[in-house]
């Protein structure tokens, strides 16, 4: 049976690198690639899939109003996917529960659980709050692969 | 990306992962479900226009979805680079007749899609026609009217 376990080990093969796909209004579905791994929820505590999402986009309109998204890590012909409700925390999405003032520090964790590493952590800050980023944490109801 | 342009994309990355993409299709509930295929650039067999093209398996929940809701969204990614085609399927296979294609050319068209997407000729693949047959293996032809890709390509 698939798992976040499956999905941690692929994401250090992959440095983290994931299609993730959302909805448009009409029903159709947008595709993007991010980075993307497993963190604690920073409310519930729960382990979910997280990457960070610039200000602004698309992606980030379609998940406010069809809060849902199925995220693919693939190495080779080895894959997981994880489908789930997608919560946002960033600076035009405040997150009942979560702190504001934390929001730089939960971009770093999720930038750190998608494989990521920086010289310089306030610049990294300084570019996520002047790019509006919020993080995107998808609460896992389907873990799948493939069939055989 | 202009269509033209964004296929050549496709056969690029394609050729460089053996044709891996992701596909989502839609449940009835509106979900995306994920899988992985084998996919390739190949003309469509009855309009002549250049279709990307993959092979499903005769019972798979992605034939289930795609008969009750035909469109999806396929992504090809090699490293960072990625392209991205969303269109609406037409099916041609034992199960699915497709208008305007004789149903004794589906052999042929499945190796053509195998052949565009995996590589080799179509000749190298007739020794799995039987296989096919008894899979009731099934092409998948997407007509691309999103092709996209990173913001900053």
């Amino acid at each position: 049976v698939a798992s976040l376990d499956r999905v941690r080990e692929l994401v250090v093969r992959e440095h983290g690198l994931a299609v993730v796909t959302t909805q448009r209004a009409d029903g159709s579905m947008p595709a993007s690639v991010v980075n993307a791994g497993v963190l604690d929820h920073p409310v519930t505590g729960e382990p979910v899939v997280a990457f960070v999402a610039r200000g602004g986009t698309r992606k980030l309109a379609n998940l406010r109003a069809r809060p849902r998204a199925t995220v693919v890590f693939r190495v080779g012909w080895e894959w997981v996917a994880v489908e789930g409700t997608a919560e946002l925390v960033g600076p035009d999405d405040p997150f009942a529960g979560f702190d504001s003032g934390a929001v730089p520090k939960l971009l770093r964790d999720v930038f750190v659980a998608a494989g990521g590493t920086h010289d310089d952590w306030n610049e990294y800050d300084r570019v996520m709050t002047a790019e509006r980023r919020t993080a995107v944490l998808v609460r896992p109801d389907r873990v799948y692969s493939n069939p055989g | 990306l202009e269509n033209v342009t964004g296929l050549d994309r496709v056969r690029e990355l394609g050729a460089r992962e053996s044709g891996l993409a992701v596909v989502f299709t839609t449940r009835a509930d509106g979900t995306g479900q994920a899988s992985i295929v084998n996919a390739g650039v190949v003309d469509h067999p009855v309009t002549g226009e250049p279709v990307v093209a993959f092979v499903a398996r005769g019972e798979v929940k992605k034939l289930t979805n795609l008969r009750a809701r035909p469109r999806l969204t396929l992504v090809f990614r090699s490293g960072w680079e990625w392209v991205a085609v969303e269109g609406e399927t037409d099916l041609a296979g034992p199960d699915h007749p497709l208008a305007g294609f004789e149903p004794r050319g589906v052999p042929r068209l499945l190796r053509d899609v195998y052949a565009a997407a995996v590589g080799g000729t179509e000749e190298d693949w007739a020794e799995l026609d039987e296989a096919m047959a008894t899979e009731r293996q099934t092409a998948v032809l997407v007509r691309p009217d999103r092709v996209y890709s990173n913001p900053r390509s």
